[in-house]
């Protein structure tokens, strides 16, 4: 299957609707955090807060979603296709926590592997082939990377994401190349006067 | 040529990190300061936070906790405060070398009730408050020793304490202690209901709102901070809280708290 054009002709499905999101931004405004992560925007799911960065899909999706879905769909009188939902995202979520933590161990990686797994497949149930994109094969590759090069932390890419982030912050003036030079060097001669 | 190039990539992706390290060479270090200035706010954030508080964990941040106080403006604590924290520094020790009162065996110091009040404590990159002072850095999850469960608790007042130390050089030891209310954990019955029980690797349980006692517990107990919300359903009554671990450093085989 061409996973690059899957999605084309697919019809639209929304699995969180307003009034789920509702009640994630009840839940949003509730929810104590400590000072030293970042917060997802209060209106999650609008147009209006624009791009979200790495860091508040992170809290966004492992915190705020598990805490309210579970509430909405973990219940006993809950339909049996939102029990369905629910442990589809939940394997995501067990897989990334344990797949990102600061140790790792072969328990660790087969837990990763199993929720992994049953992610893809229970996508596949749910949404069709169509739902399948290359991060999903891509991601089958993790459980293999940290038996070879230890927890993630130590090889994954967000640094580079940030770097790229200061980069970008970097006003070129469209003279790339000469105005960074220009900007480090005024930059480390105002941090020599200090 | 792989190799060099997978050694500049991870060299590269913890440069922070590696720049934190407290064993590293003096001009390093200048360039550290370089570093902080122009790209320290560049690297905040949940995963530099947790970075660092590993840095720290591997290599000590070298700060120990000082009694700034002169001794006649130290606060004197409550009699079940102070019958707290001598249980807690008698905890791994055995027998017992700590007391409240003059005791005929010469190897028993009496602890001194005199402490010095925090609202706020930096450690390890991390920081943590009295309830009071802010809530989401107050709620912790914590350890006894001995135990492997993670119990949920509220930091409810922060101290500094000095004490005769016992089998080591120094003659005093300086430590930063924690008062902690502990949310009370779900009976059997209502744990049938806990929707978040039902997946083991998710680090999230319900518990009740209800607080157990108060007790003292050392700055090694704590594993982290938790995220909580308040939690209501029909079938369900009472009020309980979401507490929902933020610990990166997970270790498989301890659990959050029994039902």
């Amino acid at each position: 299957m061409d996973l690059s054009t899957a999605w084309a002709d697919a019809p639209i499905t929304v699995v969180l609707d307003h009034s789920v999101l509702s009640e994630v931004w009840a839940d949003m405004a509730n929810t104590s955090l400590p000072s030293w992560i970042s917060r997802a925007p209060h209106n999650l799911g609008s147009r209006g807060h624009g791009k979200l960065k790495a860091d508040q899909w992170r809290t966004a999706c492992q915190v705020n979603l598990v805490i309210t879905l579970c509430r909405l769909w973990g219940h006993p009188g809950a339909s049996s296709r939102e029990q369905a939902l629910l442990h589809n995202y939940l394997s995501l979520v067990i897989a990334v926590h344990w797949a990102t933590t600061r140790s790792t161990s072969e328990q660790h990686i087969e837990l990763v592997e199993q929720h992994l797994v049953y992610y893809v497949q229970s996508t596949l149930e749910l949404f069709g082939s169509r739902a399948l994109v290359f991060n999903n094969h891509a991601s089958f590759h993790i459980p293999e990377c940290l038996r070879a090069f230890g927890p993630a932390h130590g090889w994954w890419a967000f640094p580079f994401e940030r770097y790229n982030g200061i980069l970008q912050r970097f006003n070129t003036n469209s003279r790339v190349g000469m105005c960074t030079n220009v900007q480090i060097g005024t930059k480390t001669t105002n941090s020599s006067n200090r | 040529m792989e190799h060099t190039l997978a050694k500049a990539f991870c060299r590269t992706g913890n440069l922070k990190t590696l720049l934190m390290q407290g064993n590293m060479p003096d001009f390093v270090k200048e360039f550290q300061v370089l570093f902080s200035a122009y790209f320290g706010s560049a690297f905040s954030g949940s995963q530099h936070s947790d970075i660092t508080m590993l840095s720290y964990m591997s290599h000590g941040n070298g700060d120990a906790p000082a009694m700034m106080e002169k001794p006649d403006q130290l606060a004197v604590l409550s009699t079940e405060t102070y019958q707290d924290l001598i249980s807690c520094l008698n905890e791994e020790l055995s027998p017992p070398r700590y007391c409240s009162q003059p005791s005929p065996h010469p190897d028993m110091w009496i602890v001194d009730p005199r402490v010095q009040d925090k609202q706020i404590v930096t450690m390890n990159g991390v920081t943590f408050a009295c309830v009071s002072k802010h809530v989401g850095n107050s709620r912790i999850l914590f350890t006894m020793v001995g135990d492997n469960l993670q119990h949920a608790g509220e930091i409810q007042r922060i101290f500094i304490h000095q004490r005769r130390a016992i089998g080591l050089n120094t003659e005093f030891v300086t430590e930063i202690f924690f008062v902690i209310r502990q949310f009370q954990a779900l009976d059997d019955m209502q744990a049938a209901y806990d929707p978040y029980r039902r997946f083991s690797g998710l680090p999230c349980r319900l518990f009740s709102r209800q607080f157990m006692g108060d007790r003292v517990i050392r700055a090694q107990n704590i594993v982290s901070h938790f995220a909580s919300c308040p939690y209501q359903r029909p079938e369900l009554s009472g009020q309980f809280l979401v507490v929902l671990s933020l610990n990166r450093v997970s270790v498989l085989g301890v659990v959050l708290t029994a039902g």
